[in-house]
């Protein structure tokens, strides 16, 4: 099936992410042609129509998030971009930062017109060095240009980029612990409410979405909301981008409709598994998301519904594929370690939690588990998830559920042998393979 | 005020708007359990013992954090609600060190108190627990241990909002973090910080004066009223055989809220330097009975040429019947003065807009009151006098030196040693009566220790009104303050 494609419109040969290049390719039209003719309030209305959703992870529709922002209101109002791709598996958003900035400042610049944001921020994780140059270079050509820091033509309003770069924390994943990170505190989150569009960044009313979702409002502006709406399924609108890892022969960031069948996506466009093994598992989007047996999948289709469905979520988009041989006590040993390193430490159930779910696991894999540990795991994650400020909690416990639940039987063959049934080089799953 | 009525547990109650939930559930009876949350800082939200369920709500609510809404249906004595509060106690414990036996808080520790009334169960951790450093010294003045910490953030947040020296912040994540202060830095100039000491509800701030010198079990407490300056801070002073151990802020929300000042606290806590004792004429220790007898033959026959000197140390009780004695015997040079003793510690803060004032005697509000008439010392004219009875420390020795002195005082400065007659009297923790603070607020304090070789100054005003022909207005603080 080939595939519309709308973020990754361009031929990737190093060259995508000069202005010139973008330009030549209808770059910032909408600035030029549709904005001078569409009131703040229609921009928003195509937004609406076009039914994206979010693509951080949550997948809440963003024109309905842009509503929210309150009707009178005498404080400056500021949009921030969440480029803090920060989930295990994730790193579609670095494509769109590295490789096509300019239709993310395109974006921004309609969104800070819908939404008559005083000032934007693009946050970008700071792992993300070569990201940051990029966006840092196309972010002062469009202040050259006069996108940025002048009216934008036939209006008197005015866009300001600040590109913030941080220090290395998923936490600022989450939409409030990224503003206290810009707000140069520590990087840690906030209890909700207040959510963001009521009082965000110093307190006041912010829009926080992610690269991905506001690099696609350039095409929806220009093609209308509707014609967006017609990509993708009814309730799964447009394209997405996936970041494809694991045992696959072409792991990286593919662009499909959404609705696609995910299987097609992982024989076709990830070139099916390394060395014509079997298919163990997959973790659909993001490490955070449960982990799905072949049989879950087989009918699953790309999109929100299909793979709530299937008992996981689309997540960030970031597939993870396991081959036949991966044992997954280890390598749910190493992602309740990230949980466990990334708690920010704040409240309770996370901090304490993720630590003793990690030296659990370890434990198994290293051969002294018992049997209670199973049941123990569960019954600590119950007391997590959902008692936490932020959404870590939550997500540090569905690796752990879904692992133990869909894979008991490794679990207590580790325990009943007092040690790793796997040998070979599968076993290590972060060994290059 | 709008009210808010909601229904907790079926109850229905009414509070004022704005009310969090925590604060209208104690109000009425019921207790949440909590960590991060104090009254008197800004809620944090951060431990989660706290949690309820709210109907209409899919997850359990930090009630520290939400505000009362008209109509809200909450829940805090279902079994999941119990379940929540078990788990975070289990959570809480898995890195926590077993220090009970050895820790100084225990006794008043709001995790053991915790544990016993919401849990009590195992714990079902078998791991490794995390070890940190246990010996941190925060300074001259206090100690941390960051095993104990909850990292509930107090600390922090009392020096982000009461002390407002933004000293103290957490650093590192998840299980290994740590409330640390800047590189070198010490909380030595921090007025305020022994109130993070207080108000940690675990042991792991601990104040180097009091760090295992006592259980706190058999501590006896007394309600006072701090006398290091105007403030007038509400205190406990806790005592065991007539020492004082350890002095804590008791809460009064006009006056002091949770906090105290370093300075007040060392008032109490540091050894009183100059003592004054025994009662003497001409330098040589005499009876008490023959003390009173001859000051007061010598107030009576030479009232017209003595300068009385009033004391803000005094409670409004002593003063009232000093009032009653300079009316009956016709003494009319009255003065006061500003008792600036006890303060020459380096890095002190004169006056702040939090609590210290720059006053810093307890009870100027309550000699002004008392002695309406009463002239500021600096302005009395020497030669109008030939006598003059000092009440306090604190006068200058160069207005009234030349004069026949007769000093009643709690310490031992150059005015005591100039003195013919000399009483020891005592200060605030000996003895029971009220001031009244630059607010006007009266408060009432308790006795905590008995004073050694010095005497109740009430106890000497009663004797020499008695012995000058006056019936005194009262012989107790209650008489007197009823006769008022
Ligand atoms: S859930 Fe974890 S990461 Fe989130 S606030 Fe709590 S401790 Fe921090
Ligand atoms: S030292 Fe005490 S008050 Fe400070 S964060 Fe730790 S437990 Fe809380
Ligand atoms: S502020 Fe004044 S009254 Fe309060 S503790 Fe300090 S010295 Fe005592
Ligand atoms: S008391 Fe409410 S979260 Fe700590």
């Amino acid at each position: 099936m080939s595939h519309k494609k709308i973020l990754l419109n361009f031929e990737r040969n190093g060259t995508s992410h000069t202005l010139e290049s973008y330009l030549k390719r209808g770059g910032y039209q909408t600035i030029a042609e549709k904005i001078p003719a569409l009131s703040p309030a229609e921009v928003l209305e195509e937004v609406k129509k076009s039914a994206i959703r979010g693509r951080g992870g949550a997948g809440f529709p963003a024109g309905i998030k842009w509503s929210f922002l309150p009707k009178d209101n005498d404080k400056p109002v500021y949009l921030i971009c969440n480029g803090d791709e920060g989930e295990p598996g994730t790193f579609k958003d670095r494509v769109i930062l590295e490789e096509n900035p300019h239709m993310l400042i395109e974006g921004m610049i309609l969104a800070s017109y819908a939404i008559r944001a005083k000032h934007a921020y693009i946050y970008i994780r700071g792992e993300y060095g070569f990201a940051l140059e990029r966006v840092k270079a196309a972010v002062k050509e469009a202040y050259e240009t006069g996108y940025l820091g002048k009216p934008l033509k036939g209006t008197d309003f005015v866009c300001e980029i600040t590109v913030h770069k941080g220090a290395g924390a998923y936490v600022v994943g989450d939409e409030t612990g990224l503003m206290n990170s810009i707000e140069g505190k520590k990087g840690q989150t906030r209890n909700k409410p207040p959510f963001p569009a009521i009082e965000g960044l110093y307190k006041c009313p912010t829009i926080i979405n992610n690269v991905e979702t506001l690099a696609s409002v350039p095409w929806i502006i220009a093609n209308g909301g509707d014609a967006y709406h017609k990509i993708g399924t009814e309730k799964s609108s447009g394209t997405k981008l996936l970041s494809v890892s694991g045992h696959v022969r072409k792991p990286g960031v593919y662009e499909v409709e959404l609705g696609y069948s995910f299987m097609d996506f992982l024989n076709n466009e990830a070139g099916g598994i390394i060395d014509g093994k079997k298919l163990k598992a997959v973790i659909p989007g993001g490490s955070s998301t449960p982990v799905l047996k072949p049989e879950d999948i087989k009918d699953m289709t790309i999109d929100y519904e299909s793979i709530t469905a299937a008992g996981s979520s689309l997540g960030s988009g970031a597939v993870i594929v396991i081959a036949e041989g991966t044992c997954m006590v280890k390598l749910l040993e190493i992602l309740t370690h990230f949980y466990q390193h990334e708690s920010c430490g704040q409240c309770t159930p996370c901090r304490e939690g993720t630590g003793w779910l990690h030296r659990i696991v370890r434990r198994i894999e290293e051969g002294n588990g018992k049997m209670e540990d199973l049941d123990l795991l569960t019954s600590i994650t119950k007391h997590i998830a959902f008692h936490t400020i932020c959404p870590l909690g939550d997500a540090a416990c569905g690796p752990v559920d879904s692992f133990v639940k869909k894979f008991r039987k490794e679990f207590e063959e580790h325990i009943k042998q007092g040690g790793c049934p796997y040998s070979g080089k599968f076993v290590r799953f972060q060994e290059k393979v | 005020m709008k009210e808010v009525t909601l229904t907790v547990d079926g109850k229905e109650i009414t509070v004022p708007a704005g009310t969090l939930l925590i604060d209208a559930c104690e109000a009425n009876g019921i207790y949440i359990p909590r960590f991060c949350y104090h009254k008197h800082l800004f809620p944090s939200g951060n431990c989660r013992m706290c949690l309820v369920m709210i109907e209409k709500n899919p997850k359990p609510q930090p009630s520290c954090m939400t505000p009362v809404v008209e109509g809200m249906a909450v829940h805090t004595n279902t079994p999941e609600v119990a379940e929540i509060r078990k788990a975070i106690l289990e959570f809480v414990l898995i890195n926590h060190p077993l220090d009970c036996p050895i820790c100084d808080k225990a006794g008043e520790c709001m995790l053991q108190d915790q544990y016993m009334e919401f849990s009590g169960d195992k714990s079902r951790f078998n791991e490794t627990k995390v070890a940190k450093e246990k010996l941190y010294h925060f300074g001259r003045k206090i100690i941390y241990d960051a095993e104990r910490c909850i990292t509930c953030s107090r600390c922090v947040r009392i020096t982000e909002e009461v002390s407002k020296t933004n000293k103290l912040g957490i650093v590192e994540r998840g299980d290994r973090s740590y409330v640390a202060l800047a590189h070198g830095d010490t909380l030595d100039d921090d007025p305020y910080a022994y109130c993070v000491v207080d108000n940690c509800p675990v042991g792991a701030l601990t104040a180097k004066y009091f760090r295992f010198k006592e259980r706190v079990w058999y501590l006896h407490k007394t309600p006072s009223v701090c006398a290091g300056c105007s403030r007038g801070c509400n205190i406990w002073i806790e005592t065991k055989d007539n020492k004082i151990y350890r002095v804590r802020p008791r809460e009064n929300d006009a006056v002091n809220k949770s906090w105290m000042c370093d300075f007040g606290r060392e008032y109490y806590i540091l050894p009183p330097k100059n003592r004054a004792s025994g009662a003497k004429i001409n330098h040589y220790a005499v009876d008490y009975n023959k003390f009173v007898s001859e000051v007061a033959a010598l107030l009576k026959e030479h009232a017209a040429e003595t300068a009385f000197v009033a004391s803000a140390y005094a409670t409004n009780e002593e003063l009232a019947l000093a009032k009653q004695l300079v009316s009956h015997l016709g003494i009319k040079g009255i003065f006061h003065k500003k008792d600036r003793v006890w303060q020459e510690s380096s890095g002190e803060v004169k006056e702040d807009d939090i609590l210290i004032k720059q006053d810093k005697t307890p009870n100027m509000a309550g000699v002004k009151k008392t002695f309406p008439e009463a002239k500021d010392i600096e302005d009395m004219v020497i030669s109008d006098f030939k006598y003059a009875f000092v009440w306090g420390p604190g006068a200058p020795l160069e207005k009234i030196d030349g004069l026949n002195l007769i000093v009643l005082s709690a310490m031992a400065d150059q005015i005591w040693e100039k003195a013919k007659y000399n009483l020891a009297g005592r200060i605030s923790s000996e003895k029971h009566g009220s001031f009244t603070n630059f607010n006007g607020i009266v408060q009432n304090f308790r006795r905590a220790i008995k004073g050694d070789n010095n005497y109740d100054e009430l106890t000497f005003f009663i004797d020499v009104l008695k012995e000058v022909g006056a019936d005194p207005i009262g012989r107790t603080v209650d008489e007197i303050q009823n006769a008022k």
